[in-house]
């Protein structure tokens, strides 16, 4: 009889990557029935009042991009394990910093009663509270605790990539590029694709990091000497820059582990070239100057940032789609690709986030953006590749994992039920905020003006339909997870 | 790298940040811009952080030594923490103690940057490079009040001054455009309480002075948006309500 | 929703559903023949370069057209009237009148917290807005051409409320 750590020899490894992804995982379900609670208060279903709708905002968006985050932690980490070992250590202390900040959020909203939002855009959580001033320093403190853990992740991360491929040479594909001869004489391996998704979100990771505990510490020390005088533009600017680069690299940690697992149900390879190389050199530089969309109805930046906005957003799009998107319709095509759960998933995920983007771009387009800044055109588009992307390539990962441990999989039935659930529910409720979005509904009102309340109920009923989708989909789940083990071990 | 370049780099470093760190003795300056100080600290920092980064040598091997990431990264908090007001005052009244608060800043980019590197080859490099970026954008907008291009002041130049009876028919008029939208149109609630009968519960001077001074989440609408006799015809106004 | 909103959302929903019937037409063929990686992808990769040409294109043409757009410029200095705006929690005080036919300015600023202009014309539909920012004046030039009733409302959320602050305004 074999022991554990000879079938499973990286035991260690899966039982960090679990911890974060059910953690994840746990929150996210948590956060699905807030926003549909949200939902169902702008469709006038309920009544509970603003007050309670802004708290539940205010955790629901930092409660879903956490974990989505702690999702991606989990897989990345467990993949770049088996590329060069790190220390378990340091990834459960990250992790221990990320729950406590959790804990510390929710209680800054319940019972706190914060509600600043997510993005606690200065001076609003100290000016016209409702709520106590322990609570806002409970969020900023939880928030700052979140940010260290995932800057104590990131630091793991980056050391262990370049460790792995000889420093930053090695781990950009400097040589892959610029010297391919010379590259391919010296017999070394280039990093499997999954290691460019842990560079780009280890660096840019680090840098949003630094951007959001300056300008947490800063509204901590604010909320300790209110004396301290703060610019609001300048925290506007790292408030974005570091939420739009946190929640963007969401999609960039879970695109790893679709790279991975997606050419195994295909039995086909996802390779790195050159051009995959240059595409994630692409990613690293745009994701990080991408921000300044945010900061477009801001006249009062200096004007040239504007069109960097304009500019990096666009060119943001050029490697997904033209390379990752791309790449893996490829990979499908007159393939033997086994449709699973899992691979079902990852697929509909790649859909998702092509759909998004192109809401994106269109937001992102500066005389567009006067129309559609702020309406509800923006939680459309990002809720698109955030629900109909990542959290289904993280669905598809965890499918992947407990087939293949399993060695069962799903049938047509239950896949057809998930899919109708999850894509048509999930459909309905993003079209609700597109329609919304373009006939000029504002975002993060309580109560929306005509015609949001009509268009709510059905987005409510959409996101009823998907909550149904996602229950069937846990039930799979705990089913395959339940099975006895098999000997295999991906 | 050699050994011999590696130890005038670090041994300048130390000295240009030690010299500099004392500058507020040797000049006896006080008075300096608070974005000035944060450039300050900054190049202190570096010279730091580069001092750090060549202090160490590099072994050959793969290595990855968990416990000095801690240093590593706790540093550009502390160095933060540091920039609490509270702290400055204590350290602003003589400028001995301003100067080891820079020396502190020195070693805490040092020891980042060294740190860092002991954790992993390359990441020192990251480590610095963090805090060197935070210490410069603090300098855009921490501590430091945006130039205020015209500061707010009321549209209404109307009088100031509350004289006479109370005019309700004004007083309904305020009433419909600043307060209606959360305590309802006839005054029956919504977002805010309901201020039917409100005279049974404040007198007509409790409602002004609650108007001109009130609790969060209602909004201050005085002295910027309403003025005395607004004050007075719209508390007269809410009395009236039933 | 007027005809410019219709025609992104139109366009939008054309984008979306030709992607959703492409993406799915891939998937289908694993259903029929299978052929080699080594046989598909230097076809894929010949196809890839016409793809980024194609959206090259694309976003070339979309940044140029979109720069005739950008409301950014030197209107603080312009001629024309100009109009105070301050944004509080939960009100806007401006005037009540604004003439037709005339480029107006803005200048907007907050007392508070972060607020948003957003001025919705007769119809209901969003044709302008800037960030109000405590601190910083914000100018914003308009040209009304239809007479009517319109209304701000607030578009950067400033606490409970922020869905309750409005404010209209008539151009004659």
């Amino acid at each position: 009889m074999t022991d554990a750590t000879t079938v499973f020899p990286d035991r260690r490894a899966r039982n960090v990557m679990w911890a974060y992804i059910t953690t994840g995982i746990a929150i996210f379900g948590l956060m699905v029935l807030v926003g549909l609670g949200m939902r169902a208060e702008q469709a006038q279903w309920l009544n509970y009042g603003p007050g309670l709708f802004y708290s539940l905002m205010t955790l629901h968006g930092a409660g879903m991009i956490t974990s989505m985050v702690l999702c991606g932690m989990g897989g990345l980490w467990y993949l770049m394990n088996r590329e060069r070992a790190m220390d378990p250590g340091i990834a459960w202390t990250a992790y221990a910093f990320m729950t406590i900040g959790v804990v510390c959020v929710i209680a800054s909203v319940w019972p706190g009663g914060f509600g600043a939002s997510w993005t606690f855009l200065y001076p609003l959580p100290f000016v016209g509270a409702t709520w106590p001033s322990w609570a806002t320093g409970a969020f900023l403190i939880g928030l700052a605790l979140i940010m260290f853990g995932w800057t104590v992740w990131c630091t793991q991360l980056l050391g262990c990539v370049l460790r792995a491929y000889g420093g930053l040479r090695g781990a950009t594909g400097w040589d892959l590029v610029f010297h391919h001869a010379r590259f391919e004489a010296s017999g070394k391996a280039e990093p499997p694709p999954y290691a460019f998704a842990a560079l780009v979100t280890a660096v840019d990771g680090l840098l949003a990091a630094a951007g959001g505990m300056l300008v947490g510490i800063a509204l901590i020390v604010h909320w300790l000497y209110p004396g301290v005088a703060i610019d609001p533009l300048w925290a506007k600017n790292l408030t974005y820059f570091f939420g739009h680069t946190f929640a963007n690299l969401t999609i960039y940690m879970a695109i790893g582990l679709v790279y991975y697992a997606l050419p195994k149900y295909a039995d086909r390879e996802w390779h790195t070239s050159a051009v995959l190389a240059v595409a994630w050199w692409g990613t690293l530089l745009f994701v990080a100057i991408a921000y300044f969309h945010h900061l477009y109805m801001d006249f009062a930046q200096p004007q040239a940032v504007q069109y960097v906005g304009e500019v990096a957003s666009y060119l943001a799009a050029f490697p997904p789609a033209v390379v990752t998107i791309f790449g893996g319709a490829l990979l499908v095509y007159r393939s033997r690709l086994r449709w699973t759960m899992g691979s079902m998933f990852m697929y509909a995920g790649l859909i998702g986030w092509l759909i998004g983007g192109i809401g994106a771009l269109i937001d992102a387009t500066v005389p567009i953006n006067v129309s559609l800044h702020n309406t509800l055109w923006v939680p459309a588009h990002f809720h698109t590749y955030l629900l109909e992307g990542v959290a289904l390539f993280i669905l598809g990962w965890v499918f992947w994992n407990l087939e293949t441990h399993s060695g069962l999989t799903s049938s047509v039935r239950t896949r057809w039920l998930t899919g109708a659930g999850i894509f048509g529910g999930g459909g309905i409720l993003l079209l609700g905020w597109y329609v919304a979005g373009a006939d000029s509904v504002p975002r993060r009102y309580a109560a929306e003006p005509a015609p949001g309340p009509d268009i709510a109920a059905w987005a409510s009923i959409g996101a009823v339909i998907l909550v149904i989708g996602l229950i069937i989909c846990c039930v799979e789940a705990i089913r395959l997870a339940k099975s006895p083990r098999t000997e295999t071990n991906p | 790298m050699k050994n011999a370049v590696r130890n005038v780099i670090c041994g300048t470093s130390t000295l240009v940040a030690v010299v500099l760190s004392f500058m507020p003795v040797i000049t006896g300056e006080r008075d300096i811009a608070i974005s000035a100080h944060h450039f300050d600290h900054a190049v202190l920092m570096m010279f730091g952080a580069i001092a750090g980064l060549s202090l160490y040598r590099s072994r050959s091997g793969d290595f990855e030594s968990p416990r000095w990431i801690w240093p590593a990264l706790l540093g550009p908090l502390v160095a933060m923490m540091l920039m609490a007001p509270g702290f400055y005052a204590i350290v602003d009244r003589a400028p001995l103690f301003h100067a080891f608060n820079h020396l502190l800043f020195v070693v805490i980019a040092g020891l980042t940057a060294y740190a860092g590197q002991r954790y992993v080859s390359g990441v020192g490099w990251a480590s610095a490079l963090m805090l060197e970026l935070m210490a410069v954008a603090a300098a855009f907008g921490y501590g430091v009040a945006p130039a205020v291009a015209s500061a707010p002041t009321a549209v209404q130049a109307t009088s100031s001054v509350a004289r006479g009876p109370a005019d309700l028919v004004h007083g309904r008029q305020i009433f419909a455009q600043n307060c209606a939208a959360c305590h309802g149109a006839a005054g029956q609630g919504g977002m805010g309480p309901s201020l039917r009968n409100e005279h049974i519960r404040k007198g007509e001077v409790a409602a002004a002075a609650w108007i001109k001074k009130p609790a969060p989440p209602m909004p201050a609408l005085y002295p910027g948006v309403l003025n005395e006799k607004d004050v007075r015809d719209v508390a007269a106004f809410v009395e009236s309500l039933k | 929703m007027n005809s410019h909103s219709a025609a992104i959302l139109v366009g939008f929903l054309l984008c979306a559903g030709a992607i959703l019937i492409a993406m799915c037409l891939i998937a289908s063929t694993t259903h029929d023949t299978t052929e080699p990686q080594s046989v598909v992808q230097p076809k894929g990769y010949r196809l890839r370069r016409g793809w980024l040409w194609a959206l090259a294109a694309v976003a070339i043409v979309a940044f140029g057209i979109s720069l005739a757009g950008f409301p950014y410029g030197k209107p603080a200095e312009a001629d024309g009237p100009h109009f105070k705006v301050f944004a509080y929690q939960y009100g806007f005080q401006m005037p009540p009148r604004i003439p037709v036919n005339t480029a107006v300015v803005f200048d907007v600023t907050s007392r508070d917290v972060n607020h948003g202009f957003g001025i919705y014309d007769p119809t209901n539909h969003l044709i302008s807005q800037v960030q109000a920012m405590p601190g910083y004046v914000n100018h914003l030039a308009v040209t009304f051409t239809a007479k009517g009733h319109y209304t701000v409302r607030c578009l950067e959320y400033c606490g409970i409320a922020h869905a309750a602050m409005q404010e209209g305004f008539d151009v004659q």
